[in-house]
């Protein structure tokens, strides 16, 4: 049998800009600083989306703020992580309160995948939210970029004790496949800055220069199918016995998101794998995502799903 | 500095000295260029009458030099809150000081130029002759105070002078009336002649009329570019431009409705013209800034009480005039007036200055400049400045403005390119800045570059914003600070800034840099004078007093300049 290998050929910029970026550091920190402009330069334009944000500006204006020597109306979008997307009422006020008083829009959008965005975040609000989601409780690492995004779970652990404990695997595997870097601590938080020692080992499952695309994770509840076990990455069915959680059936290789035009792109739905017991789950995870990492199209940015 | 017009002027005194008493020495002390054609004018009558003098301006003049003066004759305006001038400013305090030159036999008089309207009407002017009286000198006749007319009033001043000094200065014509130093000022190369003037302003077409704060800013400032064409017309970095503007109609025909005036009705200005009323008041007379001899007129014309007992206070006038336009004063106590009555009330109409923003070797034959819309509400109605209103309202690309140029005498880039310089400004403030890096950068001078500049908000009022991004790429900017005062929760102003950097500034006043300070006069010149103090004292580890003295040091070597308004 011969051995399996990622396709060979020279690799995109997205992936110079990750292997250089000192484990998504890059220069985030000095732009932050930087007084001239509202935005992020050079491959910190695209660093920040591993923090969860992407650097966008007010379109209809760019023209007229041109005219007024002015550069386009920077501000990043966050997105959230929230797996399953549970909140507490507490955190919902707290949200919302930030929105209003330091958003250009003054709302909070919910999205698809069971989180929520701030749109029009100012350069200077932005340690800010970090630091008002952390002590919230929440924050938004890996929420973009080539990494495994939020996690969804069937939604309402109220439902049964069985959403509980499917929801609680969701936040375990999205905690265990999240970038192990303190680089997110470090830039927004105030957190102690930790030398960032160059090898392999310090991200064991997504590696230096992280994964090749995006990557998507879900966890189901039969028979319900809202957060569709066909259409992600890597998708955990919920196997119970006597109304207690004893593993997943697992279902991989899904995804909807597509480049215009560009058939290598289009959708794919998953296919079944076979079921793992509950120990096995993280594992599993790992395993599909390192697999992912290794054997993925680093050739191009946003390469095909599979 | 360069000394092309001094070292005549010096030699031309150290004979007089010999030979017989020293020539008279005319001082002018001039803002926006008032004081300068006075003086200029009594030296060439001077020099007409085979009188020896020599004309300085304050700016490049010692104090100390005073004790070795014979006569002196002080032309002097009056700016900010009642102070001289800021090319004065160094002769004032020193005159003020602790330790202020002997003056026993000087001989001096002094034309204060001014504007009633001001609460210390012609305070420098006062302030010298009260000195150097109270130091001894003597007074040769009572000071004259102009009003912001003050051209009449002048060369009646003028000639008196010309005569009394001929009579007594006959002994000392002859030989050494030297016109060494006749044109000082206009082979200066910091100030050059203009082939059009105030009173003889070019007709420029606008180019440009660019608002540059976002939809979003509370501020409407624009960027105007004009045409100079082949008008010939050169200025420098620092210089200033004069405007001739045109009143509002809607605000004429609002005041001609108050007074029951008949727009066509003729009347006849100051200077003898006759023309029909509603168009004196577009053109000829001041109807956007109220003036205390307007209130005390109009309550007399009225005989209404609250006016007349305005008239009768000043503190309380000061207070009324500074919240009540005209256009409102008619409004509360309407009264029908002849058109002749109402001209008579108003003052002619004066040309406002704006900072140059561009370099001629950058934009060749273009003038730039940065204008902030004066805006108010008042009783409801809306009302604007008269030149900023009419720049940013009332034209457009296309439209033509009547200007000239305002040469600044000490404003002024370095001599030495390598020298490096800190230019300091708030709001319009930055509008010499941004021609003092497009003459740097044409010019590919090599000193550094460091702005410090503060308006409102990031991302509403950065104004040239883009400019300052593409100089900061190519490194001629080498240093920058903003100070956005409205961003978050307290005041963040340039003064600020200054202090938090006072380490990188001392380090930059050691290498020789020159301080430029740009923008408001009343606030934030002031605060940033006293930050600067505060750096010296601290970061130099100098007395209170040894800091002053430092940066009258700095001011003195024009090192320390400012353009405040
Ligand atoms: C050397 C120099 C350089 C300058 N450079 C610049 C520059 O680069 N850019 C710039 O924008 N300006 C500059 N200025 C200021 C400029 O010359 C004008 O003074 C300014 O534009 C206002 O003139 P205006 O004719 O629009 O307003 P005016 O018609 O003079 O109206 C001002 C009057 O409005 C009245 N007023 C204002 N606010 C209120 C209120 N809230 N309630 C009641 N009454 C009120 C006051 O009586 C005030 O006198 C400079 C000035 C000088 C001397
Ligand atoms: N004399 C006055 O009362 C007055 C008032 C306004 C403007 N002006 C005149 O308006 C023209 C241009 O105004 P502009 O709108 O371009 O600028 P501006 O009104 O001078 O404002 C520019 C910036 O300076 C800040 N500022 C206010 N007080 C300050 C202080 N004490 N020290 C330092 N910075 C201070 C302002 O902050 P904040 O506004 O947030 O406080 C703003 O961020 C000038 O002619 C100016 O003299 C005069
Ligand atoms: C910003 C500013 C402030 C002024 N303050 C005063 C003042 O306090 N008292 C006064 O009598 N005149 C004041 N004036 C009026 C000037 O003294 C007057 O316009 C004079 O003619 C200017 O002369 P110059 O061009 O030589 O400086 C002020 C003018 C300006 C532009």
């Amino acid at each position: 049998m011969s051995e399996i290998k990622a396709p060979a050929g020279k690799l995109s910029d997205n992936e110079r800009q990750k292997g250089n970026s000192k484990y998504l550091r890059g220069t985030i920190a000095e732009d932050l600083q930087d007084p001239l402009t509202g935005g992020f330069r050079g491959d910190n334009f695209n660093l920040i989306r591993f923090h969860g944000m992407y650097e966008q500006d007010d379109r209809d204006i760019r023209g007229e703020r041109v005219e007024q020597k002015l550069e386009p109306l920077k501000n990043v979008m966050l997105r959230c992580r929230m797996p399953g997307g549970v909140i507490t009422p507490a955190q919902w006020l707290g949200i919302e309160e930030f929105a209003a008083s330091h958003t250009m829009y003054g709302s909070v959008r919910i999205t698809n995948r069971q989180t929520f965005q701030y749109h029009g975040v100012l350069k200077q609000n932005i340690r800010p939210v970090h630091q008002w989601l952390h002590q919230l409780g929440l924050d938004s690492i890996a929420t973009a970029g080539d990494v495994n995004r939020n996690v969804l779970c069937t939604s309402n652990p109220v439902e049964s004790e069985l959403h509980v404990q499917a929801w609680e695997w969701a936040k375990k595997i999205s905690e265990h496949l999240l970038p192990k870097t303190q680089a997110y601590a470090e830039i927004w938080l105030d957190g102690e800055k930790v030398q960032s020692t160059d090898t392999d080992t310090l991200e064991p499952i997504l590696g230096k220069s992280y994964l090749p695309r995006k990557f998507k994770t879900t966890v189901i509840i039969p028979p319900q199918n809202d957060v569709d076990l066909h259409a992600n990455d890597l998708n955990f069915v919920a196997i119970e016995q006597d109304g207690n959680l004893i593993g997943f059936n697992v279902l991989i290789g899904g995804g909807l998101s597509m480049e215009h035009g560009n058939t290598a792109t289009f959708p794919t739905t998953a296919y079944e794998f076979g079921f793992i017991p509950l120990e096995k789950t993280l594992e599993t995870a790992a395993a599909v995502v390192t697999t992912q990492r290794d054997l993925g199209d680093r050739r191009v940015p946003n390469p095909p799903h599979w | 500095m360069d000394a092309s017009g001094a070292v005549p002027a010096g030699v031309a005194a150290a004979q007089a000295t010999q030979e017989q008493a020293s020539p008279v020495l005319v001082l002018s002390a001039s803002q926006t260029g008032n004081a300068r054609r006075v003086a200029q004018s009594l030296q060439d009558k001077l020099k007409a009458a085979g009188v020896a003098s020599v004309l300085k301006s304050a700016g490049d003049y010692k104090s100390r030099q005073l004790a070795a003066e014979r006569l002196v004759l002080v032309v002097a305006s009056t700016q900010g809150d009642g102070e001289p001038p800021e090319e004065a400013l160094s002769l004032h305090k020193a005159l003020f000081g602790k330790k202020p030159p002997e003056v026993k036999s000087l001989q001096y008089a002094v034309l204060g130029l001014g504007d009633s309207s001001y609460p210390d009407f012609c305070q420098a002017g006062k302030d010298f002759d009260s000195r150097l009286e109270q130091l001894g000198a003597q007074r040769l006749f009572d000071r004259v105070d102009c009003d912001l007319d003050y051209q009449a009033t002048a060369d009646e001043w003028v000639e008196k002078t010309v005569a009394w000094l001929v009579e007594h200065e006959s002994r000392n014509t002859a030989a050494n009336a030297a016109p060494a130093s006749v044109s000082a000022l206009v082979n200066d190369p910091q100030v050059h002649a203009q082939i059009y003037t105030r009173e003889k302003p070019f007709t420029a077409t606008i180019l440009t009329n660019q608002k540059i704060t976002s939809r979003n800013s509370l501020k409407d400032v624009r960027h105007l570019e004009f045409d100079l064409g082949d008008s010939g017309i050169r200025y420098q970095p620092g210089d200033a431009l004069g405007v001739w503007f045109r009143n509002d109609p809607a605000l004429v025909d609002s005041i001609l409705a108050s007074t029951g005036v008949d727009g066509a009705e003729d009347v006849t200005l100051a200077d003898g013209k006759t023309l029909g009323v509603r168009y004196a008041l577009i053109h000829h007379l001041e109807i956007t800034q109220n003036t205390p001899a307007f209130v005390k007129g109009y309550a007399q014309l009225t005989q209404d009480q609250a006016l007349l007992d305005l008239a009768a206070d000043s503190k309380a006038l000061q207070d009324y005039i500074a919240e009540t336009p005209i256009d409102v004063v008619l409004r509360r106590v309407p009264q029908t007036l002849t058109a002749q009555q109402l001209c008579d009330l108003l003052r002619p109409l004066t040309p406002r200055m704006y900072s140059i923003a561009s370099a001629q070797e950058e934009v060749g034959d273009e003038v730039h400049i940065t204008v902030a819309l004066v805006e108010y509400e008042q009783d409801a109605v809306q009302y604007q400045g008269g030149a900023s209103g009419y720049l940013n309202r009332r034209l457009e690309a296309g439209d033509e403005v009547a200007i000239f140029i305002e040469p600044s005498a000490h404003f002024r880039l370095p001599q030495d390119p390598q020298t490096p310089i800190i230019m300091i400004g708030a709001g319009t403030g930055i509008a010499p800045f941004r021609a003092f890096l497009q003459k740097r950068d044409a010019e590919d001078q090599e000193g550094g570059n460091w702005l410090i500049f503060g308006n409102q908000s990031f991302k509403d009022d950065f104004l040239y914003q883009l400019e300052w991004q593409q100089l900061a790429k190519s490194e001629r900017l080498s240093h920058y600070s903003f100070a956005w005062s409205r961003d978050q929760q307290e005041k963040i102003y340039v003064q600020h800034k200054l202090l938090q950097e006072g380490k990188q500034l001392w380090q930059w006043l050691q290498k020789g840099a020159h301080l430029y300070v740009c923008g408001d006069a009343s606030r934030m010149a002031k605060d940033v004078e006293a930050a600067l103090l505060e750096v010296i004292a601290s970061e130099g580890g100098l007395s209170v007093d040894d800091a002053d003295a430092y940066l009258d040091e700095l001011r003195e070597s024009h090192r320390y300049q400012r353009d405040v308004y």
